[in-house]
């Protein structure tokens, strides 16, 4: 570790002048004031380690008050006596914190000697403690006021931060409030010892002492409730409630953060195979190893079941993904229990992560977009840390919206996209699959890079009219009647109506309020026929037949890629254009392994 | 005073909850310095006074010794310095421990003579010949504290120790368990 010359120089100095205020005070010690130096030197100590603290987690400390006790009946020199026995038996205690308790000592005294000063300049020698309160008041401020300027100096030196961050802290309402009510405790103190001697202090000591027990009993039980509120009992990670509250808080007060959303891949299996006790032991491992994993600022948290968060404050795009890379990294090497019954022989788990500010600012945004991330990875290859990515930003990228105007009605199309997104899991991902089969089967039929890239952002769009209809007639399982089943036509209409504002994707409108005509003239909304519906809808009405057929659906089961290409192949020239069918198999058979493409190409031959 | 340190360090122990058991499971190394070291200075005191310096000097140092083989049992570190504190005011001051007369006149009248005169066991009065004596037996605890006595700093810092260890032996020992592991702060 580099030396910090300045924090060096800046504790030199202060001991420089302990030292030289220590000798030009020196002064023969008598041994009645030496007793009660020692008296109160120990009381300090023990005050010092234990503080009183406050169900506010504040601690009062008790020394301020006994050094001005003792600079009030025996003079500045007790002062400086009994910070350095008390520093004394600090090192003694806990030798480790020298430093700390090193210039800790030597502020005290130096704030003693600036507060005395002013004390005598006001003292009233013909009145008693008590009276003299404008000496007691400008002793009080003087103190603090030096006390402070010492400790920020100190603490901006040693942490290398801005002094204004420290003083916004010590000049806090309540840590002042705090502060002269231990002064005015230390004004009692000293008619008390003035009166009774060397009982006082142990009298009043015992007093603050057993006060002290008692509050710090009311903090652990205040502590071990607000524990049991904001942390989950199995994992001993905060829960939920804590993570939505932290959350907020980190995105108030901090510029940049990341959030991580993890999920256990097949835990149910795991549940089922092992049984949930064991199941439990999982999620305790796991949690465990995900606190060791992340940095000190980072909050990790049980979001759910299976589901965990962490919340990393500060952390850069590059920084949370690569936490998040590492932490997968070391669940899928860690040997958990019984790991041999599971897929590839290891508990392995997915990650989702998004950034604030870059990809969104509130709290449910920042959770929905990294639940979509997850969503991505669990519906693909698990095992995987993902970083959500927005085709908005990438349609943003690809063309060219001049006004101001066009840039709102993106934002309100990027809400729309989230509505539908989060209205109807079973199509995650729908959107994303489609515009890379319709991509696909544009480039494979020959159409231009321009008509290749309206293809790909009119099938992007192409649902957002969806965001109008309610998601009970969505999800519905059973059979629509004529008015649910008109409204559900409607959609093309009114997607087409939403994107007609944006001059830059005219080319698409077409594709959106056509992707439902049938080649046969029966679709909707116009009844188009053959090659009058346009040849972008076409694309986009087999793509999206087919993402629609592979897919589970609240009612129906998916179908296997070879069934859902049979079914197609059923299809065309009825529902589909018989031209692109072949184009589409091709299409698939390239990014589907599965697919054999001899075994479609004998039927192609029966239907030609 | 080491009497008076084990009772209260018992008897606080035992208002903290703490059982005797612990006290019989106490197992130090080389406990013989202790009776080596009190069978040297008592008998320097009655049979041999004129070797009392180097006496003190010894027994104190077999004592150190023993706190520093046990250093890391809670207390010792205590013991080592009251110890430390004590022989040094005694080494300078000839062996013997400075008591303050004022205290002295009022717990035992009858022994002050013998004290100003210098024959008084290991101690010898407060004065200007006298040297540390800042560190000699000056505190005088008095009613209400139960039973008179004058003691030095070095002996509070060693019953601090004495304390500490009993209090360790009969209470904390058996609550080590109870730690709980907390996550995420």
């Amino acid at each position: 570790m580099a030396l910090n010359f300045k924090l060096l120089t800046y504790q030199v100095l202060c001991l420089i002048i302990f030292v030289s205020i220590f000798f030009s005070h020196y002064e023969t010690i008598e041994q009645s004031i030496w007793i009660t130096v020692v008296t109160f030197a120990a009381a300090a100590t023990l005050f010092d380690v234990r503080p009183i603290v406050l169900p506010s987690s504040d601690n009062l400390s008790l020394v301020t008050p006994l050094l001005f006790t003792a600079g009030l009946l025996h003079g500045v020199y007790s002062i400086f006596l009994i910070c350095s026995l008390m520093v004394l038996a600090l090192l003694v205690i806990d030798p480790k914190k020298w430093v700390s308790h090193a210039f800790n000592g030597i502020q005290f005294s130096i704030s003693g000697f600036v507060g005395m000063y002013f004390y005598n300049l006001l003292y009233d020698a013909t009145t008693s403690f008590i009276v003299n309160l404008p000496a007691f008041i400008a002793f009080s401020i003087s103190f603090y006021l030096t006390n402070v300027f010492l400790l920020t100096s100190y603490l901006s030196l040693r942490n290398k931060k801005p002094m204004q961050l420290f003083l916004k802290i010590f000049f806090d309402r309540k840590a002042i409030l705090i502060f002269f009510t231990m002064m005015a405790l230390g004004l009692i103190m000293a008619v008390v010892v003035q009166n009774e001697g060397m009982l006082g202090i142990v009298v009043f000591c015992t007093i603050m002492w057993t006060l002290g027990v008692s509050y710090r009993s009311y903090y652990q039980m205040f502590d071990h409730f607000r524990a049991l509120s904001e942390k989950d009992e199995l994992t001993k990670l905060f829960n939920h409630r804590y993570f939505q509250g932290q959350l907020d808080h980190t995105l108030e007060n901090t510029k940049r953060s990341a959030l991580l959303l993890l999920d256990i891949d097949h835990f149910k299996n795991y549940n089922d195979t092992f049984g949930h006790p064991q199941g439990d032991k999982l999620l305790q491992e796991l949690a465990q190893l995900f606190h060791e994993n992340i940095p000190s600022t980072g909050v990790a948290c049980r979001y759910g079941g299976e589901e965990f968060a962490i919340i990393l404050p500060n952390a850069t795009t590059n920084e949370a993904m690569a936490i998040a890379e590492s932490i997968r990294q070391k669940v899928s090497n860690h040997p958990f229990y019984g790991i041999e019954h599971m897929p590839h022989k290891r508990i392995t788990i997915s990650i989702g992560v998004s950034t604030s500010p870059d990809m969104a600012t509130k709290r449910e945004q920042l959770i929905m977009l990294a639940d979509q991330a997850l969503y991505k990875t669990k519906y693909s290859s698990r095992n995987k840390v993902q970083l959500y990515s927005s085709v908005i930003d990438e349609l943003k990228g690809n063309y060219d919206f001049s006004s101001k105007d066009e840039d709102e009605v993106i934002q309100s199309l990027r809400t729309f996209l989230m509505i539908i997104n989060s209205k109807d899991r079973y199509t995650y991902g729908h959107t994303e699959r489609i515009m890379e089969y319709a991509e696909l089967l544009a480039h494979k039929v020959g159409l231009s890079p321009s008509e290749v890239k309206n293809v790909r952002y009119g099938a992007l769009l192409h649902d957002i009219g969806k965001v109008e209809v309610a998601s009970e007639v969505l999800n519905k399982s059973s059979a629509l009647n004529e008015e649910e089943w008109e409204t559900i036509k409607m959609h093309v209409i009114w997607g087409e109506q939403m994107v007609e504002r944006i001059k830059e994707l005219q080319q698409c409108l077409p594709m959106i309020r056509h992707h439902h005509e049938r080649f046969d003239g029966k679709g909707y909304p116009d009844q188009l026929a053959g090659y009058d519906i346009p040849l972008a809808a076409r694309i986009l009405t087999i793509a999206d037949c087919f993402d629609a057929m592979t897919t589970n659906r609240p009612y129906q089961n998916a179908k296997t890629v070879n069934q859902a290409l049979e079914e197609i192949i059923r299809c065309s020239g009825t529902q589909f254009d018989p031209d692109l069918v072949q184009p589409f198999i091709e299409v698939i058979a390239n990014i589907k392994p599965e697919v054999k493409l001899h075994e479609f190409s004998n039927e192609k031959q029966i239907i030609g | 005073m080491f009497v008076d340190s084990i009772v209260i360090g018992i008897l606080a122990s035992l208002i903290m909850g703490g059982k005797f058991k612990g006290l019989v499971s106490i197992s130090l190394k080389h406990p013989w310095l202790i009776v080596v070291s009190f069978l040297i200075q008592f008998s320097s005191i009655y049979f041999l006074p004129s070797q009392l310096l180097l006496a003190v000097i010894i027994s104190n140092i077999g004592l150190l010794i023993f706190c520093y083989a046990n250093i890391d049992v809670a207390g010792f570190k205590y013991m080592l310095i009251g110890i430390f504190l004590n022989l040094i005011v005694m080494i300078v001051n000839g062996g013997r421990m400075p008591v303050d007369v004022e205290s002295a006149k009022i717990m035992s009248p009858e022994d002050v003579p013998a004290l100003l005169a210098g024959e008084y066991g290991k101690h010898v009065a407060i004065s200007e010949n006298t040297h540390l004596n800042f560190l000699g037996d000056i505190f005088f605890l008095q009613y209400p504290y139960p039973r008179p006595i004058i003691i030095s700093l070095g002996d509070i810092v060693f019953s601090l120790g004495v304390i500490l260890f009993l209090y360790f032996v009969m209470v904390k020992d058996k609550n080590n368990s109870k730690e709980v592991v907390r996550l995420g702060t």
